[in-house]
């Protein structure tokens, strides 16, 4: 009965889904505008990529833009990608795997058999770990938390090799933003489909409250998930085939990466997490 | 009072309790606070002049090192790289502080002394070929060393950090 009023509430209630905040002509005309790029590289030249629009099923190209190259060419680093990963996953993993030491176990107070005469073999417990039913010896503990932090430049080239890879197999996308006609589910259906990107898409834009739209036709698709810049990771970006950013996200990505490279006290971020300090 | 004979101290508590009001073992909190003894806030107002704005400005610290100031010579002897290096097969990134990222290791009790060259973009073959030409009329022991493309670093063995930081200096890095 609780569920079927739970349903019911589901199904009766208007769901509360974010606002819009910025009217579409203007955002469109500032995405429109070429790009500046901060710390340009005497060797590398800057990628260009297609700026894409969401206002159509099938793909239409609005103009290109330049990404900088220390962001989107650097080293694909796999091996601080898989460093990154096992991070996320084992920071907020807690074993509860739990044994019992042969002194938790109960009982086995007594002598079980007397030391000599007996031909047998000498014990004085019989929850001794030799014994069947015994304490354990050096067993898992409940709880054993596995939180670490990763060191700080990890974590930033982590990002930018992981955002380079998906840039060089071509399942980066850059949209002007997030603004689609309808909020049907099948329009957002359709448009991965015709656009090959996958079944699962992660959209990325630099605000967190997207439009209105968007936010409605993704909601009951699973495998279309919707992010704020400042939750961009590594795990999410691996864990999804196509990564869309809108053209702020890219900004801000940028600018905040550039900005973690060429920072004047990086020895404050570095020291944050280290062990063994006062 | 033979307490107060043995202990003079013990007199004087009735005078700090009443300073301080209250009487602690150690030294912690026994003074007073910064915020008691401070002068009381001053008015002021806010304004939205560019000209001010400008000095306070000034005084704000830098979060990312700077681009340096252009310059024929530098009186530390240290060198810019050059413009434009797009042409060259293989390339040695600077650091965020400008430098040439190429640094002496000590290992196995100060024993063991390897030259690291970090940053390296483009063919790294090439570039530790042509170190080791450089390094070898200099040195009458064969030049060892390891190349990791895919971390894009050279180690070498010796200290050749100035030899080689003159070498990529001489090429515009």
């Amino acid at each position: 009965m609780l569920r079927n009023v739970c349903i019911q509430l589901k199904n009766g209630l208007p769901k509360s889904y974010s606002t819009s905040t910025s009217s579409p002509a203007s955002s469109e005309l500032a995405a429109l505008e070429p790009r500046k790029l901060l710390f340009p590289s005497n060797y590398k030249k800057p990628r260009q990529v297609w700026l894409e629009s969401l206002d159509t099923i099938d793909e239409r190209k609005l103009t290109i833009l330049e990404l900088h190259p220390e962001i989107f060419a650097a080293n694909p680093r796999i091996d601080l990608i898989h460093q990154n990963i096992k991070w996320q996953q084992n920071y907020r993993y807690v074993s509860y795997a739990h044994t019992k030491s042969r002194f938790e176990v109960r009982g086995g107070g007594r002598k079980p058999w007397p030391q000599k005469g007996l031909g047998k073999a000498r014990h004085g417990s019989i929850r001794s770990p030799l014994f069947r039913g015994g304490g354990v010896v050096h067993g898992p503990k409940s709880p054993t938390p596995h939180f670490y932090m990763l060191p700080f430049y990890i974590r930033i080239h982590g990002l930018t090799s992981a955002l380079s890879i998906k840039l060089a197999q071509d399942d980066l996308h850059i949209v002007d933003s997030l603004e689609i006609p309808s909020e049907d589910t099948s329009y957002i259906d359709e448009l991965i489909k015709s656009r090959l990107w996958g079944p699962s898409v992660l959209l990325v834009d630099s605000v967190d409250i997207m439009p209105r739209n968007i936010t409605a036709a993704t909601d009951t698709i699973k495998h279309v998930n919707l992010m704020p810049a400042y939750g961009l990771n590594v795990y999410s970006m691996l864990k999804h085939d196509t990564l869309v950013l809108t053209r702020g996200a890219v900004d801000l990505i940028e600018e905040k990466l550039l900005g973690h490279l060429h920072k004047n006290d990086s020895r404050a971020v570095e020291a944050k997490y280290k062990l063994n300090q006062v | 009072m033979l307490a107060k004979r043995l202990f003079p101290a013990c007199t004087r508590i009735p005078y700090v309790i009443q300073k301080i009001g209250q009487i602690r073992e150690s030294s912690f909190k026994s003074s007073l606070f910064l915020e008691d003894i401070s002068p009381k806030p001053r008015e002021y107002e806010v304004t939205k002049n560019p000209v001010d704005w400008d000095y306070v400005q000034r005084l704000l610290p830098n979060t990312v090192v700077p681009e340096p100031v252009k310059k024929d010579k530098y009186p530390s002897g240290w060198k810019p790289q050059a413009e434009n290096l797009s042409e060259l097969p293989y390339f040695v990134q600077r650091t965020r502080n400008h430098m040439i990222p190429c640094y002496l290791r000590i290992s196995h009790l100060k024993t063991r002394r390897t030259t690291l060259l970090k940053n390296i973009k483009g063919d790294i073959w090439l570039l530790e070929k042509e170190i080791k030409d450089f390094l070898r009329p200099q040195n009458y022991q064969p030049i060892r060393s390891q190349v990791n493309e895919f971390a894009g670093f050279i180690r070498i063995n010796g200290d050749h950090v100035n030899a080689i930081k003159y070498f990529l200096e001489n090429k515009g890095m």
